[in-house]
């Protein structure tokens, strides 16, 4: 169920990336990519805040980055 | 076959963008300024021009902004003139950007990039250093302030050369 | 042939071409720009932290980037132990301290901790457009030392449209709880304890300082690896997949944590430290979208993981954030997240009487199969600088409170109590 679930998120993933590669977009038609919002992360304060609390209460962690500090929390 | 290698492909060479490197006439084009007026590149020749493409949400192109006003003071009066092509889509983001940076050179638009197209543009910003016959000399591409000093010293050398 | 047509249709709908507005790019220029934050995070009837964040970035010239950020964490309140409740008081006697837990009550340790974070991310754009990013961090406990670092390289391949990273970091950790980290598994009241009870009329309990300081920590390290594609798929969408895997090593259990040892009534017979393995090996795959709406200009950003360890937890973590602009400044993102995890090969709820120890043994809630889900709310208006922002979250985390097989008065307990928790956070970005 969980397995089904996981292959589906990542088959709509893919598809989107198939579907989509093909756009081209001209170095003059990144006026959108360079708003804050559609930054991957657009507040690094949100970010670090937020991987802190779930890092400390769940049993998972990675995926976003490489290094950060630990804390005596898990 | 043989006639299709010979003229064909020499003459697709010559149309496709990535084919107008250095040395290669700029193409030509009309477009509007954002006084009112117009800016027609041949009516330039006899000039050193900067052909500048630029957008008000592009970064490195915000820090060649006081570069290109320097170069058109310094060097205006000795025949170099700065032509910055704005790409963004709507205009008022063009004059927010513009009313900050009070540039003292032509600002053209081309919201439907077609001369950008023409151009081949890599990446933002571009700019073509074209020489007094018209001709593409140098490609800039992106912008660093170390940058400045080379470039400059290009637009010296092209000043440099007989008119036509 | 069907395929195609829905991917075709897919693509049209998701990537159509978007329109113009286009609120302002961050803004370089001189000076630090500096965003400043408060976050309360408070648990019904559990953990407090109030925590003063400070990010400064400043751009040292058009190639290099700096960020610097410090927090400070002010912890306090009750934390579960790994014990079970009963029906007569507990206690607990510890090296460092002593502590009794109503009758019926869930027990939990209290305590009071300040930890001090520092950190800085030096970007370097280089002439390709290559980067490379240098973060390194330290934080200090009363009890815990963490050192970490990183480098992560990026550079763009096929006129910019595909990002390529790889990244490599690691961590070393002291833990040095007040008595020195106990012995997997010993009972709770050993010769540690009794020392301590004689000595107790001039220590205060407190876990720091005097016996087993800081030189009888315990050493925690790490290394992890990233290998990370960015795609832009179109003018306003943005997809970017990281696979990370993890090798720790040394202490890694929490010298807090125990177990009760249960008899066939249900009743505590004793109590034993928690003991995890001495390695964990992880790996998640992560792949977020960005995807501003054609028209409405909201912008989506989702993320999902998928994580797997050695330990056997498996989980699946979901994150929606949706981003809805009112006029050019003002914005509402309401944010939803689900996580739910597998349990710990070695979790137990508790540990029974005469039966023969496990190698590794852990009560620790984090580690049991649960789901936590959380819905928040941000209000936000932009500044030239960065933003002003409220932030509203509430997480629920809730496991299985009735296992089975429980023994004797143990059914008639909750021995999983959900965790409610609410965050309140207020941003402030200036620039000087």
């Amino acid at each position: 169920m969980r397995g089904r679930a996981a292959a589906g998120a990542l088959g709509v993933l893919l598809l989107l990336v198939q579907g989509c590669a093909v756009q081209e977009v001209k170095p003059w038609e990144r006026d959108l990519l360079a708003e804050r919002r559609m930054q991957l992360e657009p507040s690094a304060l949100d970010a670090f805040l937020d991987l802190h609390i779930y890092i400390s209460k769940e049993a998972a962690s990675g995926g976003y980055g490489v290094g950060g500090g630990g804390c005596g929390c898990n | 076959m043989h006639l299709f290698y010979r003229l064909v492909v020499p003459l697709l060479l010559l149309l496709s963008p990535l084919a107008r490197g250095e040395g290669m006439p700029a193409p030509d084009f009309t477009l509007p300024t954002l006084d009112g007026g117009e800016v027609t590149l041949s009516k330039l020749r006899g000039k050193v021009v900067l052909l500048d493409f630029w957008a008000s949400w592009c970064r490195p192109c915000r820090r060649s902004f006081p570069w290109m006003d320097r170069m058109q003071r310094k060097y205006g009066p000795r025949g170099f003139t700065v032509v910055a092509v704005n790409l963004d889509r709507k205009r008022e983001d063009a004059d927010d950007f513009l009313r900050l940076m009070q540039p003292g050179f032509v600002i053209a638009r081309d919201p439907g990039a077609s001369v950008a197209e023409r151009f081949g543009l890599k990446g933002m910003p571009t700019a073509f250093l074209i020489d007094r016959q018209g001709r593409v000399r140098h490609t800039h591409r992106g912008f660093r302030e170390r940058h400045g000093e080379e470039r400059e010293a290009q637009i010296r050398a092209l000043l440099a050369e007989e008119r036509p | 042939m069907q395929l195609n047509h829905v991917r075709r249709a897919l693509a049209s709908a998701t990537c159509a071409l978007l329109g113009g507005h286009a609120s302002a790019a961050p803004d370089g220029g001189d000076g630090w720009s500096v965003e400043s934050a408060v976050l309360y995070y408070g648990e019904k009837d559990r953990v407090q932290v109030l925590e003063p964040t400070l990010f400064a970035s400043r751009e040292l010239d058009d190639e290099n980037r700096l960020v610097v950020r410090g927090v400070v964490d002010v912890m306090s309140g009750a934390t579960p132990n790994g014990a079970v409740p009963t029906d007569t008081p507990q206690t607990f006697t510890t090296a460092s301290s002593r502590y009794t837990v109503d009758a019926d009550a869930p027990p939990r340790m209290d305590f009071e901790d300040l930890r001090l974070a520092f950190g800085f991310d030096w970007e370097r754009t280089g002439e390709g457009g290559d980067r490379r990013l240098l973060t390194g961090d330290v934080s200090v406990e009363t009890d815990y030392l963490s050192m970490g670092g990183g480098g992560t390289w990026s550079w763009d391949t096929r006129d910019r449209l595909t990002t390529l990273s790889l990244g490599v970091g690691g961590n070393f950790d002291w833990v040095f709880p007040g008595g020195g980290p106990p012995a997997p598994l010993d009972p709770l009241d050993g010769a540690a304890a009794l020392h301590l009870i004689q000595e107790e009329d001039d220590d205060d309990d407190e876990g720091e300082g005097g016996e087993g300081g800081f030189e009888e920590g315990e050493a925690r390290y790490g290394v992890n690896t990233l290998l990370g594609v960015t795609q832009v798929l179109s003018r306003g969408a943005l997809l970017q997949l990281n696979w990370t895997h993890a090798e720790q090593g040394g202490y890694l259990d929490d010298p807090y944590k125990l177990l009760s040892v249960v008899g066939a009534d249900g009743r505590p017979v004793g109590y034993r430290w928690e003991s995890r393995p001495d390695r964990r090996s992880s790996d998640a795959l992560f792949g977020r979208l960005v995807w501003q709406l054609p028209l409405l200009h909201h912008v989506v950003h989702l993320g999902y993981r998928y994580y797997r360890d050695d330990w056997g937890v498996e989980a699946n973590t979901t994150d929606l954030k949706y981003r809805i602009d009112l006029g050019r400044r003002l914005y509402l993102q309401p944010h939803l997240r689900y996580h739910r995890q597998g349990a710990a090969d070695f979790y137990r709820y508790y540990l029974v009487a005469g039966e023969p120890l496990p190698d590794h043994a852990s009560a620790d809630y984090r580690l049991a199969e649960m789901e936590s889900r959380l819905a928040g709310l941000k209000v936000a208006r932009e500044t030239k600088s960065g933003e002003m922002a409220l932030r509203l979250e509430y997480m629920v985390q809730s496991g299985e409170s009735h296992p089975d097989g429980a023994p004797g008065i143990l059914t008639g307990y909750d021995l999983y109590p959900d965790l409610e928790a609410v965050m309140v956070q207020f941003t402030w970005s200036f620039r000087f």
